[in-house]
Parts: structure tokens; C-alpha cells; sequence
């Protein structure tokens, strides 16, 4: 009687073996067929677009930090804003050249606490020079980073109102320090 | 509101995915349990979106949306599609191919209901002869016997099986010349077991949930699968009833036949290809495996993991 009644316990693993397997599948189905306008956007998964600073303030429910000054060298809006928010939030902001001759500005910001800035928003490349110096009585660093095709890029970082803080650029570094030097909440555009 | 429906449509998809993919892991092959689960996959996304609202309003969240989701509708809606978004085009695309499944399925039904008026059949030797046999099914089938009727139409040979709460099967005239005596037999069982399985009323249901969902394509495909299930189901109990599964499967394709020759879906008769899985799954019927005591199991287990799957699909 005992026997007739106990399920067989082969069979429930053989069940349940087949229901994680298929729950699974229908689940990475679904991560999947979400993960296509990422790839359609051509960013990668877990980066999100913005039309604007605000749409992206709003999206992370916090101010950026953005330069008061601002040379004549860049152009404002953005021509590209993106969040990521794991493993911690993040943004970049990318700055147009006014010369077309010229390469972008790149200003990337961890918004909770100092921790490293995620690769896709700041992709890696090699180190190849490394200086510390002091911006506006804050340590900062300058390293040379190696990315190809596109050559060398100064990365300055430092950390400010609590951010960690990276500015991605080639060129003269004057006019980025200082841009760097008066970083501030978004609010004076 | 295109991120809603589209969300709607893919938990609908997902619903029908792990439903599907679980009947075939399972190898659930009762036409009744498979109903069940298809029944299920229509109606859960139906139900829990809006207790999930209330109860876990977080699903709304940001946090939510960008961290814990499996897929967020918005992203495709908001997909930038020559300087508009996506999501208007998507929605206009699915709702009209939801529209059409519907229709296509809707219009023949509400003709037919239109066109075959059933006769008594107290005065017809032939009537009584069908009452007399759908009595002896329903017996069997310990279910009270429907009432009866003929259809005067020598050209088109069709059953079929209506009401809600006082059930009728009414016969063509066409189909008792066309079936054999096994046939009709098989054919009249096969209408008693869609009585003694409370299908109609289940059809009604079936019917209301497409029609509330008459934009979303995916629950129309669901609500035809849980109709043929359905007829599977029936054709089963028939081939049970008589111990003549042949004669089913026999008179199946002789109203097929029929039903096809003017490409009208009538009662009872069923496009080729419909047909032809009938056939087909009352062939596989001798092959069922063995119950294993789970089956218990199975269908709670498939509703948790709809659940699931709905719970982290958001607009």
C-alpha cells in the first residue's frame, strides 16, 4: 500500500529536471529577445541611451556632475548620454568637438561612492604612462591609455562630491583640467 | 499604452512558450490534461498582471526594470524607427493580427449559427434513430442526453454540438447518407463527450477570454490550440465509448472531406489540416506512456512557472 501510494522519486527528479530546464530556456528566450534593441542600438546589454542630461538624471534619480566652465571647443548638448546601473550606476557623457578635426570628450562618473567605472561605459586599454597631481586640492591622476585604432587618450581621474570621475580625451590636457577643476551638480548649463 | 499590450503579448508568448515546451518535456499526451495547461497558459496572463500591480507595485520600479526584469517592453516601443518610435507601428501590427486570428475564427462560427437551424427528430425515423444512439453514448458517459435535431442539408455532411446550459447535437442530412452506421455512431459519440466534458461551456469561456483579447495574437493562437485540444479530447472519449477508434478516425475524414470542398469551417467539420493532427493523435493514442502518480504535479507546477515568467515581464 505504501508503495502504491509514495511517488517515485526518479520520476519527480526526471520532472523536475525537465521543468528547470524548460523555465530556464523560456527565460533566457526572454533575456534574449530584450536584449535585441541593445544590439539594434548598437550599445551593449545594460547600457542605456538617453536623449538628455534630465532624461538620464531622471532615469538614475540623481544629478550628474557637469563642468561650469566650458570651452569653445566642445559643443553642448551632449552627443551622447548613457547610463549603465549595474554593478553600480554609472553615466557618460559624450562632448562633440567644434572642430571636426578634433576627437571627442569623454566625462565618465560612478554615482555610488569611488568604485571603478564600468568597461562599457569606459573601455580598457593599455596603461602606458601614469602621473599623480593635485586638481583643485583634490589628488587626481593622469594616464596615457593605448586604444586601438583610435591611439592614445589621456584619462584624468579623480574623485569629486564623493564620484569617482573620468575625463577620456586627446590633445592639450589645459583646457580639460580646468573644465575638470569646476565640476559641479548639473543645474548651470 | 503600446508597452502595455506589447508587455501583454509577450507574457502571453512566454506563457505559451513554457507551456508547450513543458507538454513536450512531459510527454502529457491526454487531450484533457493538455486542455487543462492550455487553459491555463490563456488565462493566467490574463489574471495576474493586475494582482501583481497591486500587490508589487516595485514592478514598476526603475530598479526593477533595469536590474531584475526579464524583458521590459518599452525598450522595443521606445526603438527610434525613422524619426518616430517603434512602439505605435508594433502596436498597430499586433493588434491588427490579433483582430484577424479573431475574426477568422468568429465570422464562420456566427454564418453557421445563422445558416443550420436544426429540426426536431420525434417525426423522422432517421431522428430517431440519432436520438436513440446519442441516449445510449450518454449513458455511457453518464451525462444526462442532450436534446436532438436534423439539418435538412443533403449537400454538406456535418455534426455539431450547441447551448450553453440545455446542450443539442443536430446531424445533416448530408452526413447520415455520407457516414457509415459505425461512423455516425462514432461521429454522435464524439458530440456526447463534448456535452459530458462540459465543453461547451468551456468553449463559451474560451470565447469571452478571445474576445476580451481579440488584439493580442498570441492568446488567439492559445485559445484555437485549446479548441482543437478540445476536439482531441472528445475524439478520444469516442474512440472509448465505441472501442472503435477506426470508425472515429474514419468518420473525421470523411467530414473533413466534406467540410473542405467549400472551404467553409461548418460544425462538426474541420480543415484539412486540423484533420489530419486528429488523425494523427488518435493513431499516437495507443502509445501514451504509463501514468507515473505525477500527474498532480504537473499542472500546479506549470501555473508557477507562467507565474514566474509573467512576474518578470514589464511594460
Amino acid at each position: 500500500m505504501e508503495a502504491a501510494t509514495a511517488l517515485p522519486s526518479r520520476g519527480l527528479g526526471g520532472l523536475v529536471g525537465r521543468y528547470v530546464a524548460v523555465v530556464a530556456a523560456a527565460a533566457s528566450a526572454l533575456l534574449v529577445l530584450d536584449g535585441v534593441p541593445w544590439l539594434l542600438q548598437g550599445v551593449a546589454r545594460g547600457v542605456v541611451a538617453h536623449p538628455s542630461v534630465e532624461d538620464a538624471e531622471r532615469a538614475l534619480g540623481t544629478t550628474l556632475l557637469v563642468p561650469a566652465y566650458f570651452p569653445q571647443a566642445f559643443r553642448w548638448p551632449p552627443a551622447e548620454v548613457r547610463t549603465v546601473s549595474r554593478p553600480a550606476r554609472a553615466a557618460a557623457v559624450t562632448l562633440a568637438p567644434a572642430d571636426p578635426e578634433r576627437t571627442s570628450l569623454l566625462i565618465v562618473q560612478s554615482l555610488d561612492g569611488g568604485a571603478p567605472v564600468a568597461d562599457r561605459l569606459l573601455p580598457p586599454g593599455k596603461e602606458l604612462h601614469r602621473v599623480s597631481f593635485d586638481l583643485g586640492g583634490q589628488p587626481a591622476v593622469m594616464t596615457d591609455v593605448l586604444l586601438p585604432p583610435d591611439g592614445t587618450f589621456h584619462d584624468i581621474s579623480f574623485v569629486a562630491d564623493g564620484r569617482r570621475v573620468v575625463f577620456r580625451f586627446q590633445g592639450d590636457p589645459e583646457e580639460i583640467l580646468k573644465m575638470a577643476s569646476s565640476l559641479g551638480r548639473s543645474g548651470r548649463r | 499604452m503600446p508597452e502595455t499590450l506589447l508587455a501583454v503579448v509577450v507574457q502571453s508568448a512566454a506563457a505559451a512558450g513554457v507551456t508547450g515546451g513543458l507538454l513536450s518535456v512531459w510527454r502529457v499526451k491526454s487531450p484533457s490534461v493538455r486542455l487543462r495547461f492550455w487553459v491555463l497558459a490563456l488565462s493566467l496572463p490574463v489574471v495576474l498582471p493586475p494582482l501583481y500591480a497591486a500587490a508589487f507595485p516595485v514592478r514598476s520600479s526603475d530598479v526593477f526594470r533595469r536590474s531584475v526584469a526579464l524583458f521590459v517592453a518599452s525598450r522595443w516601443t521606445e526603438l527610434p524607427a525613422g524619426g518616430w518610435r517603434l512602439g505605435p507601428a508594433l502596436a498597430v501590427a499586433l493588434a491588427g493580427t490579433g483582430l484577424a486570428l479573431f475574426l477568422r475564427d468568429l465570422l464562420p462560427a456566427l454564418r453557421q449559427g445563422w445558416r443550420f437551424r436544426a429540426h426536431g427528430t420525434d417525426e423522422d425515423p432517421r431522428g430517431r434513430e440519432v436520438g436513440g444512439r446519442v441516449a445510449s453514448h450518454a449513458a455511457r458517459l453518464a451525462v444526462a442526453p442532450p436534446a436532438t435535431g436534423l439539418v435538412p442539408d443533403d449537400e454538406a455532411a456535418y455534426l455539431y454540438c450547441r447551448g450553453f446550459l440545455a446542450p443539442s447535437v443536430a446531424v445533416s442530412t448530408g452526413a447520415l447518407a455520407t457516414l457509415s452506421p459505425d461512423e455516425l455512431d462514432a461521429a454522435l459519440a464524439h458530440e456526447v463527450a463534448h456535452v459530458a466534458g462540459r465543453h461547451l461551456v468551456l468553449g463559451w469561456g474560451l470565447i469571452g477570454l478571445r474576445c476580451l483579447l481579440f488584439w493580442n495574437p498570441v492568446a488567439q493562437i492559445v485559445g484555437r490550440t485549446a479548441v482543437l485540444e478540445m476536439e482531441r479530447a472528445a475524439d478520444a472519449a469516442a474512440a472509448a465509448v465505441t472501442g472503435r477508434p477506426a470508425s472515429v478516425a474514419s468518420a473525421l475524414a470523411k467530414l473533413g472531406v466534406m467540410a473542405d470542398d467549400d472551404g467553409i469551417n461548418r460544425p462538426g467539420g474541420l480543415r484539412f489540416s486540423v484533420v489530419k493532427a486528429r488523425l494523427l493523435r488518435l493513431a499516437e493514442a495507443a502509445g501514451d506512456p504509463e501514468p507515473d502518480g505525477l500527474d498532480p504535479l504537473r499542472l500546479p507546477l506549470a501555473g508557477v512557472a507562467i507565474a514566474l515568467l509573467v512576474f518578470f515581464v514589464v511594460a
